[in-house]
Formats: C-alpha cells, sequence, structure tokens
C-alpha cells in the first residue's frame, strides 16, 4: 500500500508516459487529436495502475526516484532513457516512429 | 503461418514466417522488462514462502520508539489519553500498555510509534509475528518510510482458528520491496495498532521473529532489468541499432 505523495505521483506519471509512448510507436495515425491523446493516455493509465496492483511496478519506481536503492534507481534510469529516446524518435520522425 | 502455393508439379514455399521488425521487437522487449521484472519478483515473493525459517526470537526495539495514541475523532479535547508503557526491552521481551485513565478506553482508535530496530531487517528478518492479549486488535501495520519521503505500510494477517475465529496473533510476510526499502535506510519500522473499541486499557504484545536464508533476488532482478533497459534505450536510438554503429558521413 502505498501513500500518495510526489514522489508516487512521479512514478504514476512516469509509468503511464511509458506506456503512452509505447503505444504511440504502435499508432500509425501521423495526426493525432486532443481526443487521441486523451483516449492514450486513459489506456495507458488505467494499465499503469493494474501494472502497480498486480505487480507493484510504480512501488518499485517510487523506490528509485527516492535514490535510496541503487537498484531501483538503474530500472527508473532506464525507463527514464527508453521515455527520452522514443519522444527523441517521435520529434525526429516528426511523429513518424516512437522507436527504430 | 506459412502460406503454400502449388504451382503445377512443384510447390513453393511463398512466406514461411515473417520476422517482426526491429521497432517492433524493441519496443516489445521494453514492455515485457518493464512488466516483467516486478512480476517476477513478486511471483517469486509469493512462492518462496519458505517453510525452512530460523525463529530469531523477539525482536529489538529502535532506541526512538515512542509509543503515542490516537484518538478517536469524537475524542474530547482534554480527554486524559496519558499511558504507562513497560518496553519487552525491560521486561522480557513482552510489552505491556496501560491507559492512565481506564474510562477513556474508548476514545483510544489506535496505538503507534513502536518501532523495530533497523538491524533486525538486516540480520535477514523477513517474518513477524505479534501476539496480543488484554484487548481485541482490529489491525496491525508495519509502517516503512525513507528519510523525509514517502511512507508507506504492509498490514499484518490474523491467524484465524479452525472455526476461522481470530486468535490475536498477527503475522507479516515482507515482500522484496519492502525489504529493500527497510534496508536501504536506517529509518526502523513502525507498527501501528488498530482497535475498533476493542481496546480494554491495558494490553500486552509478545513478538516473534523469524529468518530465512535468501539472495536479494528483487533487487537483483530490477536492477539487470534497469541495466537491460539502459542497452534497449540505446539500441533504440537511431545511431546505434543492433547491427552495428551508424555512422553520418558529412558530403
Amino acid at each position: 500500500m502505498i501513500t500518495i505523495d510526489y514522489y508516487g505521483l512521479a512514478a504514476a506519471a512516469m509509468a503511464t508516459s511509458f506506456l503512452a509512448l509505447l503505444m504511440l510507436s504502435y499508432v500509425r495515425k501521423r495526426t493525432l487529436s486532443v481526443w487521441h491523446a486523451l483516449t492514450i493516455g486513459a489506456v495507458a493509465g488505467f494499465a499503469a495502475s493494474m501494472a502497480q496492483s498486480y505487480t507493484g511496478l510504480i512501488d518499485w519506481l517510487t523506490l528509485g526516484i527516492t535514490g535510496v536503492s541503487t537498484s531501483a534507481t538503474l530500472f527508473v534510469l532506464g525507463m527514464g532513457a527508453m521515455c527520452a529516446v522514443m519522444v527523441y524518435n517521435i520529434l525526429a520522425t516528426r511523429g513518424k516512429t516512437a522507436v527504430r | 503461418m506459412g502460406r503454400i502455393i502449388s504451382q503445377k508439379n512443384k510447390s513453393k514455399v511463398i512466406r514461411a514466417f515473417r520476422a517482426p521488425s526491429a521497432p517492433v521487437v524493441m519496443s516489445l522487449m521494453a514492455l515485457i522488462l518493464i512488466i516483467g521484472a516486478p512480476a517476477l519478483v513478486s511471483m517469486i515473493d509469493d512462492s518462496a514462502q519458505s517453510e525452512h525459517m530460523i525463529p530469531l526470537g523477539s525482536y529489538t526495539e529502535d532506541d526512538l520508539s515512542a509509543p503515542w495514541v490516537r484518538k478517536m475523532v469524537d475524542a474530547p479535547a482534554d480527554a486524559d489519553m496519558t499511558f504507562s508503557y513497560i518496553s519487552g526491552a525491560d521486561n522480557g521481551g513482552t510489552h505491556v500498555f496501560t491507559l492512565n485513565t481506564l474510562a477513556n478506553k474508548a476514545y483510544v482508535n489506535a496505538i503507534e510509534g513502536i518501532k523495530i530496530d533497523n538491524s533486525v531487517f538486516d540480520g535477514g528478518v523477513s517474518r513477524v509475528i505479534l501476539s496480543f492479549d488484554g484487548s481485541d486488535v482490529l489491525d496491525v501495520r508495519l509502517v516503512t518510510s525513507i528519510p523525509g519521503e514517502s511512507y508507506s505500510y504492509v498490514r499484518f494477517v490474523e491467524i484465524l482458528d479452525a472455526d476461522g475465529v481470530g486468535t490475536n496473533v498477527f503475522v507479516c510476510d515482507l515482500d522484496s520491496y519492502q525489504l529493500t526499502k527497510i534496508k536501504a535506510n536506517d529509518l526502523s519500522p513502525g507498527i501501528a495498532i488498530g482497535f475498533n473499541g476493542g481496546f480494554s486499557g491495558v494490553f500486552e504484545m509478545t513478538s516473534e521473529t523469524y529468518a530465512s536464508t535468501t539472495i536479494p533476488y528483487g533487487e537483483i532482478i530490477v536492477g539487470a532489468t534497469g541495466v537491460l533497459l539502459i542497452v534497449c534505450a540505446i539500441l533504440a536510438t537511431p545511431w546505434v541499432g543492433t547491427t552495428g554503429l551508424t555512422i553520418r558521413r558529412r558530403r
């Protein structure tokens, strides 16, 4: 059971962003409307909450963000690196691809 | 799935299997790693409730342990909620808590602030059993925290007798996440004992701790996954791919 604080929120946002970017990499449509973004965000948020419920994903991310555990911090760094690369690819290819 | 087209006397396999593209493999691998690592740790936690645990006796109480009473919301502001507390360290392992004004026992919602010394968990303890006598306990929580940061808690489970009636004995098996969190800093986890009108004004608490010899698989799996994710991130860049390094030449 985690409590809601800034670190927990940051971890939840990170998990949601990662899943949303992954979903975005499978979307072929090049121009996305606000409604597409909202739908993807909602589905990614739901998936993140399910991942937390069954695996404790956000717990580990919270531990990594606070920096007290080296292994959890490595996990967060890896996830952050994937997010950064996907965002870069999306911007560099003007939305065509997130992973290449 | 393959598609076989017969052309007169000879058969020809047009397309036996189309390998997924590198981006698909990379994104799927990232997803599996992110979800799979904590899931694997959780699965091992569930299946590794070892019966070969070593009993280590009562836990050691932290020097900063300072119990306090959480009052009911309807408790009068001037209600005397002072109490006397005898630590298990001074009483053969039995903690004794007595409310000074027994008439106010109905206002006691919970007792918090009793702390288990952090070094107990460094010694490999992963199971704590608390037995209560004198009052009916509703629930017990182990509250873990990080200095100045977030706290979380894990609930103890009450052991039931053959008739399904609570025995006032609570057990807590800590998972990899909680153990990592406790061992990662010097703060000692606290015990929160909740009552729901079951407080009689006095209660005694004894403890048992159990250790098992396991490797810190949770940290190993999560850390190794982090390294793999960093490698995946490098391979997902336009400059480095699975076939090698791509160097753009200037014309």
